[in-house]
């Protein structure tokens, strides 16, 4: 009888959707810059294809998913500002930052108790972010993971023990460096430098002359995104430097920037390459959708994973702030883990991943391969 | 809706409970969030405190380390500046975190945090350059930090003087929250001491207005006004008094009504009695009256006794008189005889003749068959003066016997009664001889009638005999006459007897009766009359008593207004 009941009205329900009572779309905010890095726009492409994927196969209940979009050009006070607008144009949940500073920096908006809406990053690392509240989650491990991985990796796989962290002086920067040091020193390495440099100005000429007069480091962590990363790059080989060059997921998409970026190390927890049929075929509707779209990276599968994750929780769980919250805090601990791109995703208490699994991966003929042992 | 008294107090104290506790609530809740916010806000101003000092600190600190590592360069000095470097990050996290921060002051933390990176990425450099062996460009990349650190130095006192305004703000906001929270609280006691004093207030109304009707109507029932009350509407408690008072009243109206009748009963009961006594007073007066009556009547008696005495004595005389009567029908007889035996020879002689008058003596003889019967009816006669003698003896001895009774009174009339007796004694004797004489009489009439037969066969053919029988005849005739006239005189006195003794029967009947009647009415008379004496006093006591109570009754019912 009951059960009965419950299928007459998940019936009526559907009656109703279908006859499009209620098909107000579903607003999802996107918060994240710069559009014209290379590593930003496929993020919000993905995101716009799982949108427009969902919507193509009745959205939620019917109702359509529609995307709001506000570039914060990865700048952390006007991502509190974008923040701010994302949540007054009333959506449900937002994706991002990109960005670990401006995640930090957008996630007091979001978990304010005047607010209260769901944020998930794609790719924001820093470890800070597992304390940014009880709206704040990732879908990416954080530094203390990369750092980890990359430390363990150098020790086990590339077995070197002495090294310097060239870092982008900002939280994703610092936290990639912090935990690094303390994961590589805890286990025996020795971290002779830790040189900071600007994102803006990206000038390590001093830090490289010096390193070089010393000789103090057989490998070279890089700690930065994409492009002061591949700048810092250049100035690192037109230096000479022969040793190996590992960098954590913001270096993800080195593999484009040629010769430069050839035997790059990059700790990521997606690789473009792996062959699996969802992985195919994912690359092959963002191809078809975005032919000139730069190409995917880990941070844009984790948005492609993170929009279906927000429909899954959406269709079980209710349309609310809360109700979204709540379902996506469940995911991993009352509900199985959500199975995607970038691997089994399980929030625990602080929204991190911690069980994700992080793989090396290292440019080879342009292409990001499984890292190997040297 | 709320009719009991009992209803209407438990729902007044409930409210006042509920407003109790509402105040209660409220006040603990406001003094325990007024504490809290006080708590938090203090917290956050020790924290905002620490924070600012830290990050100010920590920020000097690193410039300092970094100025220092350009004089003295160390590797100690150059970890001391990158850890005062992440102390000053800490800092500024932990003020992002504060939450107090408005989105400027957030915008401005970044900036801080910006130029922090900025400045460490100068002085680094300017180390490397050191380091490399070229001070100069040292200096200069030094200088070039210079700018980031002042106004480095320039944001963090402005964002921790924001603080310091803001937290002065805060004091602000919360002195009004608590000024709120305080009249709140008060216009909530004020509210409740209304709802109390209200609730008294109507308490005592509800109780004293119909209590002080009930009391208005019992103390009237008290003073004697029974006439119903309108007590209005009532508490459900107080009601049930009303009802009682009200079904007393009319109870109490009742029972005065039927006293009052009752007392005008009695009275009128108490009129009838007195007018009842005088009518006893009247009755007494009649007695008086019955007893004057009974010495009448005694003296009637008397007069009777006297007239009885005289009737006995005629009927002495009249007895006498039959004796001589009686006396001369014998000397009659003898006369005859000797008549008749000096005329035999004539009657032999006269026999023929005397058988032409056989057929005279034969109808003479009829004659004397005739006298027989007379005789026979005398001596009825005589048994019947016998019998009213003895009747009169008896009834002059009943007489006595009741003189004997009337006592004193009758003495005289025992004497008179004894004399009555002794007249009738006489009277029978008188009778006897009377009844012996005609039973000789009747004999001789017998012998005579059979002499007169035999005689009659041998007066046959006697002329001379016939002529001395006729003679003799004649003279028997005229014997038989006076015999008649003498029993006619005998017939007469006793007719007159048999009167006089019926006057004397009536008379001594009469004076029985009377006698009895008096002695009998004198007795009663005198019992009776004593006690309807002793009765009449009683009476009357009781009666004026029964006045006398009937008066209280009725004075005391008069008060009564029903």
């Amino acid at each position: 009888m009951g059960r009965l009941a419950v299928a007459g009205l998940f019936t009526l329900g559907l009656a109703i959707a279908g006859c499009g009572s209620d098909q107000r779309p579903i607003l999802i905010g996107w918060g994240g810059g710069p559009l014209n890095d290379s590593t930003v726009s496929p993020s919000l492409h993905t995101a716009e294809l799982a949108i427009a994927e969902i919507n193509a196969a009745g959205g939620i209940h019917g109702r359509p998913l529609r995307l709001v979009i506000l570039e914060d050009g990865g700048e952390a006070d006007s991502a509190v500002r974008v923040a701010t607008k994302l949540v007054d144009s009333g959506v449900v949940a937002v994706i991002g930052h990109i960005y670990s500073s401006t995640t930090l920096a957008a996630a007091p908006v979001y978990n304010s108790p005047d607010n209260r809406v769901l944020q998930i990053s794609p790719s924001a690392t820093s470890p800070l972010i597992s304390q940014a509240g009880d709206y704040t989650f990732r879908v990416c491990p954080s530094d203390l993971q990369y750092g980890g991985a990359l430390a363990h990796f150098v020790q086990q796989k590339l077995r070197l023990s002495r090294g310097a962290v060239l870092y982008v002086n900002n939280d994703y920067g610092r936290g990639v460096r912090r935990t690094f040091e303390r994961e590589f020193s805890r286990s025996g390495g020795e971290v002779t430098e830790v040189d900071p440099f600007s994102e803006q100005k990206p000038d390590v000429g001093a830090y490289l002359e010096r390193l070089a007069q010393t000789q103090g480091a057989d490998f070279l962590i890089l700690a930065a995104n994409i492009d002061e990363g591949t700048q810092v790059l250049r100035a690192i080989r037109d230096k000479g430097f022969k040793g190996p060059i590992l960098g954590g997921d913001g270096l993800d998409g080195i593999e484009d920037a040629g010769p430069l970026g050839e035997g790059v190390y990059v700790a990521t927890v997606y690789l473009p390459s792996e062959n699996t049929e969802r992985n195919r075929k994912f690359l092959s509707a963002y191809r078809e959708k975005f032919p000139l779209g730069n190409p995917v990276d880990y941070s844009a599968a984790a948005t492609y994973d993170i929009v279906y994750l927000l429909r899954d929780a959406m269709l079980r769980g209710g349309t609310s702030r809360k109700q979204l919250r709540d379902a996506v805090a469940a995911v991993g601990q009352t509900e199985p883990a959500f199975s995607g791109l970038t691997g089994s995703i399980a929030f625990d208490e602080n929204g991190d991943v911690p069980q994700l699994n992080i793989q090396m991966g290292v440019v080879r003929n342009g292409t990001l391969r499984v890292a190997e042992e040297r | 809706m709320l009719s009991g008294l009992t209803q209407r107090i438990t729902f007044a104290m409930i409210l006042l409970l509920t407003l109790v506790a509402f105040i209660g609530w409220l006040s603990v809740t406001s003094i325990r969030s007024q504490g809290d916010t006080a708590d938090r806000e203090l917290r956050a101003l020790a924290d905002e405190g620490d924070v600012g000092s830290e990050l100010v600190a920590s920020v000097m600190s690193e410039i300092r380390a970094a100025q220092q590592y350009l004089l003295t360069p160390s590797l100690a000095v150059r970890y001391d500046f990158i850890s005062s470097g992440d102390s000053a990050y800490t800092a500024q996290r932990r003020f992002g975190d504060l939450g107090s921060l408005s989105d400027d002051d957030r915008v401005i933390l970044n900036r801080i945090a910006e130029r922090q990176a900025e400045l460490e990425v100068a002085y680094a450099t300017a180390h490397a350059l050191a380091d490399i062996g070229r001070p100069d460009a040292a200096l200069a990349q030094a200088r070039d930090a210079h700018e980031p650190a002042d106004s480095l130095i320039a944001m963090v006192r402005r964002l921790t003087s924001d603080q310091a305004r803001l937290s002065v703000q805060r004091a602000d906001a919360m002195r009004q929250r608590s000024r709120r929270t305080q009249v709140i609280l008060i216009g909530a006691i004020i509210l409740i001491m209304a709802a109390g004093a209200l609730t008294v207030y109507y308490t005592r109304s509800s109780v004293n207005v119909p209590l002080r009707r009930l009391v208005g109507a019992a103390e009237r029932f008290g003073a004697g006004d029974l006439r119903p009350v309108q007590l209005g509407d009532m508490p459900t408690e107080l009601n049930l008094l009303a009802m009682t008072l009200d079904s007393t009243g009319a109870r109490l109206r009742t029972v005065v009504s039927e006293v009052i009748k009752e007392a005008e009963q009695i009275g009128s009961s108490a009129g009838e009695f007195s007018a009842m006594s005088q009518e006893l007073a009247a009755s007494g007066n009649e007695i008086s009256t019955a007893m004057v009556k009974v010495s009448t009547s005694a003296e009637s008696q008397v007069r009777g006794m006297d007239k009885a005495g005289k009737a006995l004595g005629e009927l002495r005389q009249a007895a006498s008189t039959t004796g001589e009567a009686a006396n001369r029908v014998v000397q009659v007889g003898e006369n005859i005889r000797r008549v008749a035996a000096q005329h035999q020879g004539d009657v032999d002689a006269a026999r023929r003749t005397l058988l032409d008058v056989r057929e005279v003596v034969r109808a003479s003889m009829g004659q004397v068959r005739q006298l027989a019967q007379l005789s026979a009816s005398i001596t009825a006669f005589i048994d019947l003066i016998k019998q009213i003698s003895s009747q009169t003896n008896l009834l002059a001895l009943n007489a006595a016997i009741e003189a004997a009774r009337a006592g004193e009174q009758g003495r005289g009339f025992a004497v008179v009664a004894e004399e009555v007796r002794n007249l009738a004694d006489s009277s029978a004797r008188a009778a006897e001889e009377v009844t012996k004489t005609v039973q000789i009489l009747l004999n001789q009439v017998r012998e005579t009638s059979t002499t007169m037969e035999v005689g009659s066969g041998k007066v046959e053919g006697i002329e001379h005999v016939a002529e001395a029988a006729a003679r003799g005849l004649q003279e028997i005739a005229l014997a038989v006459k006076e015999i008649q006239s003498a029993a006619a005189q005998v017939e007469e006195e006793a007719t007159l007897n048999r009167t006089i003794v019926d006057e004397l029967t009536t008379t001594t009947s009469q004076a029985a009766t009377a006698a009895s009647e008096h002695a009998t009415s004198s007795e009663s008379v005198t019992a009776a009359a004593e006690q309807q004496n002793a009765a009449t006093e009683e009476m009357a006591a009781a009666a004026s008593e029964l006045l006398a109570g009937a008066n209280r009754l009725t004075a005391l019912v008069a008060d009564f207004r029903t």
